[in-house]
């Protein structure tokens, strides 16, 4: 029997006060396996980057619980929830969020300085990350000289450094031309397969959703529907239990 | 997350806002710069003016005198006749207790020779010298002068060391007289050889008498110089010239004049004794030297003094000046043995009720000045920090809005709130440690140009030579003031810091 990676409860989020209050996502229930690779397919305003967010541990939920192995995230105090992110988690953005001032080491570097590390131990670390997403000479050069592709292998080598046994990806191509953004799933992909890791991809891309994922998951309107379940490949052993069942 | 990374982003965050960090400094630089230099020049001008105090045997010196009535009494006694406000009764009251001619002029204590014994058995009390001083015609065959005469206290603490010939007293009752060198030069001794021979001579030291005034009559009027003799002479003509005017061929009108402008007034002070006393020369003196004078009592007086008489001699020959009326001395000088038994010295003879003045007042009078002066300029620069704090808390403020992407960036990375916390408050107590200690190393050039000026201004104040620096930089003060600077740009750190630690990642990074 495969460990489970990640366990939503009947996850809720509503966003606002309670005379405005919005309701994003609406009683989510699934699990994950570790190793499986999902994608998270839907429609823009459908939850699937809250969604994303709360795997994140940067937001809360506002009712239901996520468990990310074992560890029950709407329980974490602000400092464990920090922790978890520099731990447990990488999370790729669309937009990379690179600090525009650093180089790509020091970027790829942040995370280590948070989690104390010593500076030789980190730059050490910092470019075996980036030689993994094939960056090895663009250590010294800073986000506004890199182009799209490479700022986001920047991202994914910052995501990675710390070696999390989650992987969370918010649209890591969508601001990138196809052949590129083929070029970094690769990279994510091939990553996550040699590593073992989970990956959480959102993404409205079918194509990449079916080429790099185990399972898809498809989201509507902050829930997931009957059929929301889709299996990619025959080979694993995943399961996905939607809140209906 | 290891201290020295966290420094490394406050540090590279600054860096990065060159110019806001360079103009956030400037303020925080011009207040420690104020601070520093006011409390260096307070601590050089403080230690300046207690060692210039501190090798002066002025310090030790308390003039002693009598207090001369109470005004305040005398206010409340005096009769206000008429029906007048309360007010202005209460203002005549004190304009008849000053103005009046019955106003009381006796002194309380007065300062008798009982008194002065008293007063130098006081613990720690050296010597007490009092003011016997007074200007008396005197003169020395025939040569007549007019001169101020003092009374020395005998020892290597009176007139030892300005002795030229012969010697100082050898007692306080010494019945013998000190004779400035001028005079021996004027009467002819010019050789230093010659001025010796004017030892053992006798001085006779009188009064102004009637014959004398009226003798001054005809110095006025000739224009002539006359000498003693020729004086005496000429004044008991005079006095018998009332008698002379009715042999005189004049109308009765002007023969009247005559008589009533040559008449003596009746003797305005009947108990007024005319006093002609001899004394030997045992000694010729010179004025003292610059240096010398700071360390006697009356310090500028002893430069016109042509006679000194032991204590008790002078103390003799001017109280037959006041016949039957009491004497009492003006005033004294008491000298504590150390600086530090002054203030006790002083509570000694306040005790017995005269009027003390001393260095040691003065210099707390000085020094409490001072501190007003500095603590009036350290609440400028208290004010300038202020004000640089406010400015650091501002800009900071902005800096986080402005970063708040970055910030949401490295809480997604993993960065706790208590992290991104310290880094915004370690920018700020860096911020002010190179404020303070570039403040301090501006207050110290600042002070190098400085120093000159502030020690003409103190030299000025008090006729010395003063070696020490103006500005001095201990190392506590150029260590605490970064130090001072750190806390409070810190301090002003706390709002924006704490509110940066508080930011949503998730809102932070859809910020742009």
């Amino acid at each position: 029997m495969t460990a489970l990676a990640i366990e939503l409860l009947n996850v809720h989020k509503t966003y606002g006060k309670c005379s405005v209050s919005v309701p994003v996502l609406k009683g989510l229930t699934a699990q994950v396996n570790a190793g499986e690779r999902i994608a998270l397919l839907g429609k823009s305003g459908s939850g699937k980057s809250t969604l994303l967010n709360l795997l994140g541990g940067l937001d809360r939920v506002t009712s239901g619980s996520i468990s990310v192995f074992g560890s029950r995230l709407d329980e974490l105090t602000s400092r464990r929830m920090a922790e978890y992110r520099l731990e447990t988690v990488g999370i790729i953005f669309q937009g990379y969020n690179l600090l525009s001032m650093k180089t790509a080491r020091e970027n790829v570097e942040l995370p280590l300085i948070f989690g104390g590390r010593p500076s030789k131990a980190r730059r050490v670390a910092a470019e075996r990350a980036l030689d993994a997403v094939g960056l090895s000479n663009r250590l010294d050069h800073k986000p506004t000289e890199l182009s799209g592709g490479e700022q986001q292998r920047v991202a994914i080598a910052r995501a990675l450094v710390n070696e999390p046994r989650l992987l969370l990806a918010d649209e890591p191509t969508g601001n990138l031309d196809s052949s590129t953004a083929q070029d970094v799933m690769e990279v994510i992909s091939s990553y996550a397969r040699e590593h073992s890791i989970t990956v959480v991809l959102v993404t409205h891309d079918d194509e990449i959703a079916g080429k790099f994922s185990d399972r898809i998951l498809r989201i509507h309107d902050g829930r997931f529907p009957d059929d929301s379940s889709e299996a990619v490949t025959t080979t694993t052993d995943a399961y996905i239990e939607d809140d209906h069942s | 997350m290891r201290k020295i990374d966290l420094i490394g982003l406050a540090v590279a965050a600054l860096v990065q806002r060159k110019t806001r960090t360079a103009l956030t400094l400037l303020g925080i630089v011009v207040g420690a710069c104020l601070l520093v230099t006011s409390l260096a020049a307070f601590r050089g001008v403080h230690i300046a003016i207690e060692n210039q105090f501190a090798g002066s045997e002025r310090m030790q010196r308390i003039h002693v005198s009598s207090n001369y009535g109470n005004p305040k009494e005398a206010a409340e006694k005096a009769v206000v006749e008429g029906n007048v406000s309360d007010e202005r009764r209460e203002r005549l009251k004190k304009e008849l207790a000053q103005r009046s001619p019955n106003r009381e002029w006796i002194p309380t204590p007065p300062i008798t020779p009982e008194l002065l014994n008293q007063l130098a058995e006081i613990e720690h009390v050296d010597y007490v010298w009092p003011e016997v001083q007074r200007y008396w015609q005197f003169n020395w065959g025939e040569h007549e002068e007019h001169g101020r005469t003092m009374a020395a206290i005998t020892g290597s603490q009176g007139v030892e060391h300005l002795i030229v010939a012969g010697r100082a007293f050898n007692s306080d009752d010494e019945n013998a007289v000190l004779l400035h060198e001028y005079f021996a030069y004027d009467w002819g001794f010019h050789d230093d050889s010659q001025v010796e021979e004017l030892l053992g001579e006798k001085i006779r030291v009188e009064n102004y008498t009637r014959h004398r005034h009226a003798a001054s009559f005809f110095d006025h009027f000739s224009g002539s110089e006359f000498s003693l003799t020729e004086k005496v002479l000429l004044s008991s003509l005079l006095m018998q010239f009332p008698e002379l005017v009715d042999q005189l061929e004049v109308s009765d009108d002007s023969r009247l004049l005559l008589k009533r402008a040559f008449t003596p007034a009746p003797d305005e002070d009947a108990d007024r004794i005319e006093i002609s006393e001899e004394y030997q020369v045992v000694g010729i003196f010179r004025s003292p030297t610059e240096d010398e004078r700071k360390g006697m009592p009356w310090e500028w007086q002893w430069d016109n003094t042509a006679l000194v008489f032991s204590v008790q001699t002078a103390i003799e020959l001017n109280s037959k000046l006041s016949g039957q009326k009491q004497f009492w001395i003006d005033s004294a000088y008491v000298k504590a043995d150390a600086n530090e038994t002054v203030r006790d010295v002083v509570d000694a003879l306040e005790a017995t009720g005269v009027k003390t003045h001393s260095m040691v007042e003065f210099l707390e009078h000085v020094l409490r000045n001072l501190a007003l002066i500095m603590w009036g300029m350290t609440g400028f620069a208290a004010a300038a920090l202020l004000v640089a704090a406010i400015g650091i808390t501002n800009t900071m403020v902005m800096a986080v809005l402005e970063r708040t992407r970055e910030i949401g960036i490295m809480k997604a990375v993993g960065a706790s709130e208590n992290q991104i916390m310290s880094i915004f408050l370690i920018e700020g107590m860096l911020l002010g440690l190179a404020g303070g200690t570039l403040g301090v190393l501006s207050g110290w050039g600042i002070s190098l140009g400085m120093d000159s000026w502030v020690r003409s201004i103190l030299e000025g104040e008090f006729h010395e030579t003063i070696s020490e620096p103006m500005f001095v930089f201990p190392a506590w003060l150029a260590l605490s003031v970064p130090a001072f600077c750190s806390i409070v740009t810190t301090t002003a750190a706390f709002y924006p810091a704490r509110r940066a630690s508080r930011i949503d990642p998730v809102h932070a990074l859809r910020h742009d």
